[in-house]
């Protein structure tokens, strides 16, 4: 990540917390990631973590990182999820029936890794761009301020390189 | 009330687009696709490794000269052209520059190394740069006579430097033929026979003239003839015709690529019924547009063939099947079921029907399943599917705006 992502990031978590901090969430969940590169699919399951305030209601500032678990091997190259992190923002609707949708706006970095089978070639690839994700809540009421998401989010798209993910887990309100 | 209920969190929803839309225009879309794209092509297509190639290892100042990179495939006899696929560079630009098309162009006299690469395959070769002096040009060809209208022969332009070296010239003399009327020569010593005789060959470059080589044309050409013959298509059908050349000696040749195609009316006037091809490569290859009739016409010099076309309407398609409209096919990734041919049925309006599964365009769904097969688009071998991995896959063949699918089944 470079200096200007994580000064934007404290930047953006400071703001948060001195003027808007009234209520944290904690999500954990998998994902399971798609990487298409030109004519080859890849797909990994990862682990993911993210941490948010509501500084107003329904409207979240939140920070995300998801680790690798398994890797993909198409035609003599594997891939793994090295990681993705990101920032953005999370706009929810009012929750209907205990249940809710929302969207998120943001800012990702996802890193692979792809290796050949007699080299490590190409190594590492980071790819930063613009996300968006969508997905819907639904708050069982077993346990207090406990619920459970599922989403879909579009990490990156450009010159034939396209990165998206589905996940599902457990939210937490603090 | 207002302000703490409308105001304050419209204000701070504003401020955080703002701090969002600032990160978009600060950061953009990066990523490093060029690395990854390269690794994914030399997977997908099999490359086993790559050669380079060019026609001299001299070449003059302000000289230009085109490599190319030609890739080895897995199971393929025949290399394929990845000129544009790879990156090019050269050791020392001020020397010789190289162009990402793989154009080189002298600048100075002095020697580099031209080097392509992609992803973790490179290769190299050595280019010198050298203001010697052309002392004399020789052309040659390996065919001391050539049949009138038969293919162009290629002529080779060699020339030799003061010091001491010699090196394909070809494409940078100017040729000359003393009788344009027996034949001709093109910018890259294409030589194109018209009419029996001598001609009379000449390269010049730089003021210096090449020996005159004399190439006989001979064996004229007796008759043309065509096929097929009066040949019924359906509009939007295309169909490849073939000319072939029959000469004095009792000779026969293949003469499609240098004659001359046209179609006409019955009355010789010309007509929207087809279209015919002058273009190389595709010479001789009409295209049926709309219900009539139509002569096809190959010519070459005075002599000319000539065969009845017939186009018909085109019925309305009703439905496009797989293989008798199964459901499944089941196949294994080992074993003589692992490249499997599937078919493509067209019912017409009149209730016939009519293979289609070179005319339909086949593909893997991968919007709704895996990819545990690949499909061959190529001419000649449509719908052939081969087991790649354990799973199920959608095939979809598209014909005439219908689009019907059929599940593979890939197992052990």
């Amino acid at each position: 990540m470079t200096a200007k992502s994580l000064a934007l990031m404290l930047y953006l978590l400071i703001f948060s917390q001195i003027t808007f901090a009234e209520k944290l969430y904690a999500e954990l969940g998998t994902t399971y990631n798609f990487t298409k590169i030109d004519n080859l699919n890849f797909s990994q399951i990862a682990l993911e973590t993210r941490i948010g305030y509501y500084f107003i209601p329904q409207i979240g500032a939140e920070f995300h990182v998801a680790k690798g678990l398994t890797d993909d091997t198409k035609k003599g190259l594997t891939t793994e999820l090295d990681y993705n992190t990101g920032i953005g923002v999370r706009f929810e609707s009012p929750v209907i029936n205990q249940a809710r949708v929302f969207i998120t706006l943001g800012y990702s970095q996802t890193v692979l890794s792809m290796t050949k089978q007699t080299s490590s070639f190409p190594g590492d690839g980071t790819f930063n761009s613009p996300s968006a994700g969508i997905g819907g809540e639904i708050i069982t009421g077993k346990i207090k301020n406990l619920s459970i998401y599922g989403k879909y989010t579009h990490l990156f798209d450009q010159d034939g390189v396209r990165i998206s993910s589905i996940g599902l887990g457990a939210k937490y309100d603090f | 009330m207002i302000f703490k209920d409308l105001i304050l969190p419209a204000s701070k929803c504003l401020g955080l687009c703002s701090i969002y839309i600032t990160l978009i225009i600060l950061q953009g879309c990066e990523g490093d696709t060029d690395t990854f794209k390269e690794a994914v092509f030399i997977a997908d297509n099999n490359i086993e490794s790559f050669q380079i190639q060019a026609i001299n290892s001299i070449i003059e100042p302000n000289q230009t000269q085109q490599y190319s990179a030609l890739a080895t495939i897995t199971n393929q006899a025949e290399a394929e052209d990845i000129t544009s696929k790879v990156t090019w560079s050269s050791s020392e630009p001020a020397i010789a520059s190289i162009a990402s098309s793989g154009l080189v162009t002298g600048n100075s006299d002095g020697t580099v190394i031209i080097s392509a690469k992609l992803a973790d395959l490179t290769n190299t070769t050595s280019l010198s740069v050298s203001s010697a002096e052309l002392n004399s040009i020789t052309i040659s060809t390996n065919v001391p006579s050539v049949p009138v209208c038969s293919n162009s022969t290629q002529l080779t332009a060699n020339g030799f430097y003061e010091d001491s070296t010699n090196r394909d010239i070809t494409e940078s003399v100017s040729w000359s033929s003393a009788d344009e009327s027996i034949a001709t020569v093109d910018n890259t010593g294409k030589l194109t026979a018209l009419s029996h005789g001598n001609a009379s060959i000449t390269a010049t470059k730089n003021s210096i003239t090449s020996n005159q080589l004399t190439i006989a044309i001979t064996d004229t050409l007796s008759d043309i003839t065509l096929s097929p013959t009066d040949k019924s298509l359906i509009e939007n059908d295309t169909q490849s015709y073939i000319a072939t050349g029959n000469y004095s000696n009792g000779q026969q040749t293949t003469i499609t690529e240098v004659a001359t195609w046209s179609i006409a009316d019955t009355s010789g006037n010309s007509t929207d019924v087809a279209t015919i091809s002058n273009d190389n490569g595709s010479k001789g290859v009409a295209t049926a547009a709309k219900a009539g009739s139509a002569i096809v016409k190959a010519s070459c010099n005075a002599l000319f063939a000539t065969t009845g076309l017939t186009v018909t309407e085109a019925l309305a398609v009703t439905a496009v099947t797989i293989n008798d409209d199964e459901e499944t096919v089941d196949v294994s990734l080992s074993g003589s079921d692992k490249e499997v041919q599937l078919t493509a049925t067209a019912t017409l309006a009149d209730s016939s029907t009519e293979d289609v599964t070179e005319k339909a365009a086949w593909f893997v769904d991968e919007t709704v399943s895996g990819t545990s097969v690949t499909i061959s688009s190529e001419a000649g071998s449509k719908g052939l599917i081969t087991a790649t991995a354990v799973g199920e896959t959608i095939i979809k063949a598209h014909y005439s705006d219908i689009t019907t699918e059929i599940t593979i089944k890939v197992t052990d």
